[in-house]
């Protein structure tokens, strides 16, 4: 499970992160959603052991992520929101890497590389890959360690709709393993009935939950028309309609 | 230490990164062209030279520019190499100064055996074992420091141009900056004054070490006034155990520097 | 008792041979032109030869004086010494001991061992001496001279050194006021100074070996002399030669002369002589050249040498051509001194430097280009020493470099305006062997 409490960040004097706080349960997928700038990435970064906050903490399973990182991090996988890698590196040679790093059975590995479609490029070199490839390579490396955290930053984002739809299957499948899966995205409307629960994101803490099986279509469309609408809203008053 | 180190229990990531550094080492594009340049280096002095003793000192030659500097830009590259999946790297539970030491450990085991190239003709012209071995290690530590000068160059940087060209520049300070300030500071009266101290600030640039280390231990030339003040003396003295010294200093020094800033990194 | 006065007799060796005379009884008994044999074994020194005798040593023959004064003189002319062990000479410097002191013309010493003396052999005024083929060596448990090697430069008098102490070495060969000596073949070390020539003129010193002493040569006001072959080497300074003219100095090697200002070969104030195809190597100067004129400086090897030409002031009218100067950490130090007045080439060849631009497009073996040996680090040589830290930096390189492009301000060099490359003395061989062949089909 992941536990955010009052996580404050800023880089220079531009506060990203006002204490945001919000958990994440095993068996859920739990949806991060937010205008870009919202401290989406920033949380998930703070997640991953990537940043360090200014105040607050952050557990995953249990284990706070600051004091102690490297036990932390035995505990989750993260895929970035573009992963890249060594270019001139195979994947064969990247998952092979990653693989060592957490001790992963060769079973699991073989069957990672057949999940994620990577067989025939086993042998070609990660800067020849296209955009959907590399991010099929994460999500195979997402899925290697079997940690019991996954955290996913905005995926999916070079899949095409066919992978995206084996994506959402298989994050369901591994929260119904009792994996806790918190996902950031701004396709909102793509999850709509695959996440167990929705936090809206604003302002670098979370605004109000949103209902996941009735998520709106253009979630930045409507953010980018009416930039100011937050301002005038009140947090009871959300700058679009979630229902219809 | 224990900052840039927090957990060494688990051995298997460590092994991974290193296996994966010296993979990195062999597909570095400076490493490859180097290993060419050292095999001709040698071959050569091998065929160009008149006597041993020239092939001796055309290695040298190529240790203090070619070494040193190829064994930089392989760091500063290296550092760089995969800058862009740093994000996934320092998601996984490893500590990250692990990288900085599996990549120095990686590319020094290398280097090791690619120098063997630039020597081995000179110790199979009959150059002397005992005197290519000298200079085999010396050049070795020589590779050491400017590969943690390298190292320490690409993960201060904010991307592969930055390194370089960051990297490059204290190359060229080491063998040519500190010796023309060096020269010029030298007609100082106040210079001229405190010797010890010029020699001192001489003695701390690894360049200087080595070039003074071959000159007057290894080239056997006569170290007619260079001896006059007392840490000149031991300088000379001892200028194979100083230059260790220097070399090592710096390697660790730079080593950790780079550890440091990995450790802070925040994108 | 007998016995053992006996027995002790023959372990000292001490023993009485021709009818028990002495050896001075042997030679004042002897005729003018007689040979006398000297048996093996330890005979009493010292002795005096006043008239023209041989003196031939059977192999284990010795002379040993009894730390007083000569253990041989040679008071008469035409007389022959060889073949002995001299030893156990005085060791008064003022008194000038030597193991064999010569005053007579035309002495021959040769292929004696000559030890535990003072000086080994002294030649005062004399001519026609020949010293063949003798191995001296300096009294070891004396101290071995510590001045500085220029220390004395410029000194006029009979005695080796202006100030003479006792408990020093003394010379190995020393002549004052000589004419026309043959020195040839002889190994001396662990003196002072190896040969030493003060007034003596027209001479020949060939293919002697002289190492660890402090002068290998210490020459001055001696002209018309000829240096041929010889080895000099792990002195203080090779051979220091000074105040003369019309010397030849030919194929000699200077070497592994080191220390603080060791030299290969000084030359000062020496005129109208040439050195030709020495070999001056490994010496912490190689060869030093001050208030020298008109000399011939041709084909002479300078090489690993800490400084290979220390190029003094006043030196004008000398040539160098065909040298070959390489790896010397600094090939040419002038100090600031005005250079100008000597040529670098003649006949349009010039010398050999190792770091030279090779430019031949005519290939005639000598480069387009004149060569620019720049001296970086002039008057603070002297001023701080320890920028001989900065020796064969690439900083320097860069800026020798930067001078053969675009003449600095105020750096001090030598121009070579024909700088040889390597092809020129197989080009040079080449040509002579077309000139043989063409004039022998004639």
């Amino acid at each position: 499970m992941i536990a955010v409490e009052a996580l404050t960040k800023s880089y220079g004097r531009n506060l990203v992160l006002r204490g945001m706080t919000f958990n994440a349960a095993p068996r859920e997928i739990t949806l991060l959603v937010g205008a870009n700038g919202a401290g989406k990435s920033t949380t998930m970064k703070v997640l991953a052991g990537l940043i360090r906050p200014q105040k607050g903490s952050a557990h995953i399973n249990r284990i706070d992520i600051v004091d102690q990182r490297i036990a932390a991090q035995r505990s989750l996988a993260y895929l970035p929101q573009r992963p890249s890698f060594h270019p001139r590196m195979t994947c064969a040679e990247i998952l092979r890497f990653y693989a060592r790093l957490r001790a992963v059975a060769a079973s699991r590995y073989e069957a990672v590389i057949d999940l994620a479609g990577l067989r025939e490029f086993e042998r070609v070199r990660t800067s020849a890959l296209s955009g959907g490839t590399r991010q099929r390579l994460g999500l195979a490396l997402l899925l290697l360690p079997d940690a019991p955290v996954l955290l996913l930053d905005e995926p999916g984002l070079s899949l095409d709709p066919g992978w995206r739809q084996r994506l959402q299957d298989t994050l369901r499948f591994e929260a119904e393993r009792g994996k806790t899966v918190l996902v950031t995205t701004h396709l909102v409307r793509e999850w709509n009935n695959v996440a167990h629960r929705c936090l809206l994101c604003r302002d670098g803490k979370i605004e109000r939950e949103l209902d996941p099986t009735n998520l709106p279509h253009n979630f930045d469309e409507m953010e980018q028309v009416a930039p100011d609408a937050h301002k005038r809203s009140t947090i009871n008053e959300p700058p679009f309609s979630i229902v219809g | 230490m224990s900052r840039l180190f927090p957990s060494l229990v688990e051995v298997a990531p460590l092994r991974a990164v290193l296996l994966r550094e010296f993979r990195d080492a062999l597909i570095n594009r400076y490493f490859q062209v180097f290993s060419v340049l050292s095999l001709l280096g040698g071959a050569a002095a091998f065929v160009l030279s008149e006597d041993t003793h020239s092939i001796a000192f055309l290695i040298l030659q190529v240790s203090l520019y070619f070494v040193s500097l190829f064994a930089l830009l392989a760091g500063a590259s290296s550092a760089q190499a995969e800058r862009e999946e740093w994000q996934m790297l320092f998601a996984q539970p490893v500590p990250r100064a692990a990288y900085i030491i599996g990549k120095f450990i990686a590319y020094l085991s290398i280097f090791s055996a690619v120098l063997v190239l630039l020597f081995l003709p000179g110790l199979v012209a009959g150059s002397g074992a005992q005197r290519i071995a000298m200079l085999y290690l010396q050049t070795l530590l020589l590779a050491a420091a400017f590969l943690a000068v390298g190292l320490a160059a690409g993960f201060l940087a904010h991307d592969r141009a930055q390194a370089l060209i960051a990297g490059v520049s204290a190359w060229l300070l080491f063998l040519f900056g500190f010796d023309l300030v060096a020269l010029f500071a030298a007609r100082w009266d106040f210079v001229q004054k405190f010797p010890d101290l010029w020699v001192g600030l001489l003695m701390l640039n690894p360049l200087d070490s080595f070039r003074i280390e071959a000159l007057f231990a290894l080239e056997q030339i006569p170290a007619e006034a260079a001896n006059k003040t007392p840490l000149a003396s031991w300088w000379i003295g001892h200028a194979g155990l100083w230059f260790s010294m220097v070399a090592a200093f710096w390697t660790v020094a730079l080593v950790a520097l780079a550890g440091l800033r990995l450790n802070r990194w925040e994108e | 008792m007998n016995a053992r006065i006996f027995c002790l007799a023959i372990v000292l060796g001490i023993t009485n041979h021709a009818n028990s005379a002495t050896l001075q009884e042997r030679i004042d008994a002897a005729a003018p032109g007689d040979t006398i044999r000297i048996e093996a074994g330890v005979h009493a020194g010292p002795i005096v030869i006043n008239k023209p005798l041989t003196i031939v040593g059977e192999r284990g023959a010795e002379i040993r004086g009894a730390g007083r004064g000569n253990v041989v003189t040679i008071a008469a002319d035409d007389v022959a010494l060889s073949g002995l062990r001299i030893a156990g000479s005085g060791l008064q410097l003022s008194d000038d001991d030597a193991a064999v002191f010569v005053t007579g013309n035309r002495a021959k010493i040769d292929n004696n061992v000559i030890a535990d003396s003072l000086h080994g052999i002294y030649l005062k005024k004399i001519s026609g001496a020949q010293i063949l083929n003798n191995r001296i060596q300096g009294k070891t448990t004396l101290t071995a001279s510590t001045e500085p090697v220029e220390k004395g430069i410029g000194t006029s008098t009979e005695n080796c050194d202006t100030t003479l102490v006792a408990n020093r070495r003394g010379n190995g060969i020393h002549q004052w006021n000589c004419e026309g000596t043959l020195i040839r073949g002889n190994e001396i070390s662990d003196t002072r100074d190896g040969i030493y020539f003060s007034f003596t003129n027209n001479s020949r010193v060939e293919n002697n070996l002289v190492h660890h002493v402090r002068y290998g040569l210490h020459y001055m006001y001696s002209d018309g002399n000829v240096f041929e072959n010889n080895t000099f080497s792990e002195n203080a300074a090779g051979a220091a030669i000074m105040f003369s003219k019309e010397l030849v100095v030919r194929g000699n090697r200077f070497i592994n002369n080191r220390g603080h200002r060791a030299y290969g070969l000084i030359f000062q104030s020496c005129d109208r002589s040439r050195l030709e195809q020495n070999e001056i190597s490994e010496n912490a100067v190689g060869l030093s050249f001050n208030q020298c004129n008109e000399n011939r400086i041709v084909g002479n090897r300078v090489t690993h040498n800490y400084i290979g030409l220390r190029f003094g002031s006043n030196s004008d009218g000398n040539a160098f051509t065909e040298n070959i100067f390489v790896r010397n950490l600094h090939p040419v130090e002038t100090g600031g001194s005005d250079v100008s007045g000597s040529r670098w080439a003649v006949n349009g060849v010039g010398n050999f430097w190792d770091d030279s631009f090779e430019l031949d497009l005519d290939g005639d073996g000598i480069n387009d280009l004149p060569h620019r040996e720049l001296d970086l680090f002039g008057v603070l040589r002297r001023d701080f020493p320890a920028v001989a830290f900065l020796s064969d930096s690439p900083a320097l390189k860069l800026l020798r470099f930067a001078e053969e492009r675009a003449a600095l301000p105020g750096a001090s060099y030598i121009e070579d305006p024909a700088p040889l490359n390597s092809r020129f003395w197989t080009l040079r061989a080449q040509r002579a062997a077309r000139s043989v062949i063409s004039s022998n089909t004639k």
